[in-house]
């Protein structure tokens, strides 16, 4: 991505858009699919997704984070395709506990390791409620550290660090304090 | 390290590669290009349409609907019906248009033809203007659906072809410059491309009749002049300014029709070549005056208005 295509598309130049969304095409498809998995979900997200950025990129102030704000609508658009078609299964704290138990028997190390769990791994996503799941999404899809997150998502850098803690557990995963900290 | 720990850190990051392999392995679709393509594209006219509008304000209750409806002068003549015989006439009669309160309908409902102007051919005292429909590059049967109405202010006639993609004018041009009769004819811009609109516009008051015909599909437009045209008094038009051929007038009669309440709201091309939308017209200028305050008030439009006095033959003028 460069800053000088950025720059033209803010000032309303389509092909130079049309340059930046080539780039992310393929990125942003996958993220919708993680949200919703299904094809035309996904689609109608990125579709939604590309048309609000397409008609507010004379907003965005600094170019050199097209990246992120594209990404940032993407993603309010595939919660919002979540919120409507209601198929999320709610992540709430009651739920949580009851999973972390769960969890920590499986963490016991005396336990065999189920190849199937790192296969599962990606559809357990859906265990989790869209604040979660947005948050591993990011961190694992977009390798964006938690500051950067933060910023994305407007929350302090602490509720970020609980949330990721809290999906990990959920997903069986332990990370180092460092990884987390990207 | 303790050699649990270093076991499950391994699990881990085998984990988290797994995790990240399984996203960089969702299969992209072959259609997400044409999804993207048409997202831009959608936003690119909704931008060009919120350009020109204020606010998305809405009309409030109660407003009367432009009340310029002036009763159109029927130009039809049962003359016409007697001499079919003298006429070029290939394919086979479907009807005679009958016009009611100006307008007149043929064809039948179908998508994807192409307009194509045929000839505009003098026969004595009578101009003939043929339009033919071509599927794939093969004149059609049966004519698309098409309304025809008769307008004055300028005299003028719109063709309405709805489910036709695509307009060309041929050779008619040549026909056209040697017309007593026709002025111009000019396509109308439709932002949804849901149809094909042109108008013919003429130089004095005519007598007209439509004929549809079919095997091969046709409309043909018999004019002739008007030997008794009615007195009309000059208008005061309520119009935007001046525009190139493209999505900036089509938006603004799209608001002035849809959301402003101007039913008669219509496009037309000035003197200049380039196009405006009218939102009516009325008898006096306090009525325009009252009409282009209402207008105002409403905010939809960042377009200037105008009123112009226009005779029932002027061209309109091009507004910059």
């Amino acid at each position: 991505m460069s800053i000088a295509t950025v720059k033209k598309a803010v000032k309303g130049d389509e092909t130079a858009f049309c340059q930046l969304v080539e780039g992310r095409k393929a990125t942003l498809y996958r993220l919708a699919y993680s949200y919703v998995k299904n094809q035309e979900d996904a689609l109608d997200i990125v579709s939604e997704a590309v048309y609000k950025a397409f008609i507010s990129i004379d907003k965005l102030k600094n170019p050199e984070y097209f990246n992120t704000w594209l990404t940032k609508i993407l993603i309010n658009c595939a919660i919002n395709q979540l919120k409507k078609s209601k198929k999320v299964i709610y992540f709430n704290e009651e739920n949580a506990l009851k999973s972390l138990d769960t969890q920590d028997q499986l963490n016991n190390f005396s336990q065999p390791y189920h190849h199937e769990e790192v296969l599962d791994l990606y559809s357990a996503l859906d265990k989790l409620d869209d604040k979660h799941k947005t948050v591993i999404i990011l961190k694992f899809f977009q390798d964006l550290t938690l500051e950067e997150i933060a910023r994305m998502l407007d929350w302090p850098t602490g509720t970020v660090k609980t949330y990721l803690y809290r999906a990990l557990k959920v997903l069986n995963l332990n990370l180092k304090e460092g990884e987390g900290n990207g | 390290m303790d050699k649990r720990v270093e076991q499950v850190d391994n699990l881990n990051q085998e984990k988290i590669n797994q995790l990240k392999s399984s996203f960089d392995e969702i299969d992209v679709p072959t259609n997400l290009d044409l999804v993207i393509t048409d997202a831009i594209r959608r936003g690119g006219k909704d931008m060009r349409r919120k350009s020109i509008k204020r606010s998305f304000l809405k009309a409030v209750a109660g407003l009367v609907a432009a009340a310029a409806l002036f009763t159109v002068s029927i130009n039809t003549i049962p003359a016409f019906a007697h001499s079919m015989s003298n006429l070029p006439i290939v394919g086979k009669i479907v009807k005679v248009l009958n016009f009611d309160k100006g307008s007149g309908i043929g064809g039948e409902i179908t998508d994807g033809t192409k307009v194509q102007l045929g000839d505009l051919d003098k026969k004595g005292d009578q101009e003939i203007l043929t339009i033919n429909f071509m599927l794939e590059g093969d004149p059609t049967l049966v004519a698309n659906y098409f309304e025809v109405t008769y307008r004055d202010y300028p005299y003028s006639m719109l063709f309405d072809i709805p489910g036709a993609r695509g307009f060309s004018a041929g050779e008619i041009f040549q026909g056209i410059t040697n017309s007593d009769l026709v002025r111009d004819i000019y396509r109308l811009i439709t932002l949804d491309d849901s149809m094909e609109r042109f108008v013919v516009t003429f130089k004095k008051p005519v007598e007209f009749e439509v004929i549809e015909l079919t095997k091969p599909a046709q409309i043909m437009v018999k004019l002739k002049e008007h030997q008794k045209p009615p007195t009309l008094l000059p208008v005061y038009s309520l119009r935007s300014g001046s525009y190139p051929f493209g999505e900036t007038v089509g938006v603004i009669e799209e608001i002035l029709r849809f959301e402003a309440n101007s039913s008669a709201a219509r496009m037309i091309k000035d003197a200049a070549g380039t196009y405006f939308v009218e939102e009516g017209y009325y008898k006096t200028e306090e009525e325009a005056l009252t009409r282009m305050e209402e207008l105002m008030a409403l905010q939809l439009l960042e377009a200037d208005f105008y009123i112009e006095k226009r005779g029932a033959g002027d061209i309109p003028k091009a507004i910059k």
